[in-house]
């Protein structure tokens, strides 16, 4: 599921003008398309996809200005995390402008546990372990989802999601005693 | 890797893979959808499978409503790239019959696509805003 060495080089090396940029772009378009719905659904966002679409125009305006710095997941990341961010601030305000306090949402449990099954399939839901990552609160979903599904490294996430990298390690191991436990409980081997 | 972490991956990855499936899928364009730009933007977006942007602009800066003006303007955003621009306010008029007021503001389109892939684009663009146009007469035609 991870992209491939060549289209790293492809997509991760430095912008230049003239050059490829729309090929680089639908490489990304195509490559986190579906990782970035997910992290989206992880964060709690009820428009995923609305959300997705906005995250790929930053992207594409951006792109000029990205220099092979770091590696493209994390940039990638980045712009979602803080797209996702100021669509928070700007739904609060707007609460708050209309004078609807109860349902001020909060920038990492934005949305009610209704729609929170929404970031999986109905089968996948089904297995314990997804019953597992619904028990956790949407930080640590996406830090197990950068750390264990992009493999991203403890200074990566804490750039990504703004959070010590200190707070990210113990956040994993928390994540991960956790998750034994729930093992043993429900006797899943 | 830890067998925890493992597992927690693999789980990512069938979700992941369950969401390329639902993209892939054929499902009709015109599912149940607001009556709103994001809507739109969201139709388009899937149909063509690139991402859009969408802005609103005044009944008088669209001009005149019975002309079809589709993808109007392109600029070069980067060497290889275009920035496409596309009033639809007659489709989405003809789409959103009975749902949005006469002289409503109509919607820019704006998709991002390739040099090369223009033409097709624009083809595509029109072919699916006319097959969301036919969904939503039949709909109706069927209440």
């Amino acid at each position: 599921m991870h992209i491939e060495d060549e289209k790293i080089a492809i997509i991760g090396k430095p912008f230049e003008p003239c050059q490829d940029a729309g090929e680089r772009f639908f490489l990304l378009w195509r490559t986190y398309y579906a990782r970035l719905l997910t992290f989206c659904r992880l964060s709690g966002s009820s428009d995923a996809e609305d959300d997705v679409q906005e995250i790929f125009l930053k992207i594409f305006r951006g792109l000029p200005a990205y220099h092979g710095r770091g590696r493209i997941e994390s940039w990638v990341y980045q712009i979602a995390r803080n797209h996702l961010v100021d669509r928070h601030r700007r739904v609060k305000l707007t609460t708050e402008s209309a004078g609807d306090m109860q349902s001020v949402p909060d920038p990492h449990e934005s949305v009610s546990r209704a729609n929170d099954r929404s970031w999986c399939s109905r089968e996948a839901d089904c297995e314990p372990i997804g019953r597992f990552l619904q028990s956790l609160n949407f930080t640590d979903r996406k830090i197990s989802y950068l750390r264990m599904y992009e493999r991203m490294r403890y200074r990566e996430i804490s750039a990504v999601l703004a959070i010590p990298v200190g707070t990210i390690k113990y956040r994993v191991s928390v994540i991960r005693s956790q998750y034994r436990r729930f093992q043993e409980a429900y006797g899943e081997s | 890797m830890r067998a925890e972490d493992r597992k927690i991956r693999d789980y990512f990855a069938r979700a992941i893979a369950s969401v390329e499936i639902e993209r892939s899928s054929d499902r009709p364009i015109l599912g149940p959808r607001r009556p709103s730009a994001i809507g739109i933007q969201r139709v388009i977006s899937k149909s063509l499978r690139l991402p859009v942007e969408t802005r609103t602009v005044s009944p008088r800066q669209s001009g005149n409503p019975f002309v079809v003006i589709l993808f109007g303007a392109a600029l070069s955003v980067a060497a290889s790239t275009l920035f496409v621009v596309g009033l639809l306010l007659p489709l989405l008029r003809a789409s959103y019959a009975g749902k949005e007021p006469v002289g409503a503001p109509a919607t820019t389109i704006a998709v991002y696509c390739s040099a090369e892939d223009l033409p097709g684009a624009i083809s595509r663009g029109l072919e699916s805003m006319s097959r969301a146009v036919v969904l939503r007469e039949q709909k109706e035609a069927a209440r």
